[in-house]
């Protein structure tokens, strides 16, 4: 358990991209993402709250959620759904609220190794160099870094009971 | 002319900017795009007839239309597209999603600002970014330039009928 993740920030691309597998299937990993009640579950840093305000997670659907810190800080995200295929693929549209308009959209692709394994590759396109870097530059890379082990182990649970 | 489009391809990114300007109030041009049965009769190259699928404009809507030649050709090729809009605000800004379905995944982030100028003229400011650059130089050569430019000529005349019948 425990695969790292790996992110990259390209030069001169308004670009993120990265990759993370799980020693978990590509169903049970894509449900970690499809169903609010898991992904409030593992989403975001350590120690942060996640409330799901809004979900209708099929092409067409949208969602909000936000998230509270410890400090009771809470920040919001939203978007809007333009695909999801099931077990393969999700594209969708994401804001934060504390940056009202800077709009990306991401690819979100899971692709099944066999074995009972997998791999999520995301790639995120952001309306400019400027926007990207102040999303790289946010606190993201622990954050997901710090989700995708949150959703390991909430998958590892679900398996033991 | 002094309204013609103005588009940009920064090399080496994945963006395109484009500018024009109409002789038109914001809200007559916001409602071109906004209303499916003007939008029907502007958008896409001149030669080409569209159905319009779906058109929510607003936040959180979806659309889809399909263009096919006017040409009475029972097997003219059709073109398809398809998105959601992430932010509608009206007269204002509308965030898109856009996809051609015959390169499907290839999905591009669409901005497009509405923005009165003295006069009753307003400036339409758009930025589409493309998931890879390749994706960018596809849509440019088959699409962009042409399709985009006799689209907001078709607007202006559409908007010239549409407000001259009205006897303003």
């Amino acid at each position: 358990m425990g695969h790292p993740l790996h992110l990259t920030v390209p030069d001169g691309v308004p670009y993120i991209d990265f990759e993370r597998e799980f020693d978990f299937p590509v169903a049970e990993v894509f449900r970690a993402h499809a169903d609010p009640a898991l992904l409030g579950q593992w989403l975001g840093p350590r120690g942060t709250h996640v409330e799901v305000d809004h979900w209708d997670f099929r092409t067409g659907g949208g969602y909000h959620y936000h998230h509270t810190g410890p400090d009771g800080v809470s920040y919001s995200f939203r978007g809007v759904l333009h695909t999801v295929r099931e077990n393969e693929l999700v594209v969708r549209t994401f804001e934060f609220g504390g940056y009202p308009d800077s709009v990306e959209l991401e690819f979100l692709a899971f692709e099944d190794l066999g074995d009972g394994r997998c791999r999520l590759r995301g790639h995120t396109i952001h309306p400019s160099l400027e926007a990207r870097d102040g999303m790289a530059a946010s606190g993201m890379e622990s954050g997901m870094s710090d989700g995708y082990e949150r959703l390991e182990e909430l998958l590892a649970a679900a398996r033991t009971r | 002319m002094a309204n013609a489009l103005r588009l940009t391809a920064p090399e080496g990114t994945p963006l395109v900017h484009y500018v024009r300007e109409f002789d038109l109030p914001a809200a007559e041009v916001f409602h071109a795009h906004a209303d499916p049965e003007l939008y029907r009769q502007w958008i896409g190259p001149r030669g080409l007839s569209t159905r319009i699928d779906v058109h929510d404009c607003r936040t959180g809507g979806a659309y889809r239309f399909v263009q096919r030649g006017t040409d009475e050709e029972q097997d003219a090729p059709e073109y398809a597209f398809r998105g959601v809009f992430h932010t509608v605000r009206e007269n204002e800004l509308i965030v898109q999603t856009f996809e051609y379905e015959a390169w499907p995944d290839v999905v591009t982030l669409e901005y497009a600002r509405f923005e009165e100028l003295p006069g009753g003229r307003c400036r339409l400011t758009g930025r589409s970014v493309y998931p890879t650059l390749e994706a960018r130089e596809r849509y440019l050569s088959e699409f962009m330039e042409a399709g985009m430019s006799e689209g907001y000529e078709r607007l202006e005349e559409l908007l010239a009928e549409v407000l001259g019948g009205q006897g303003g």
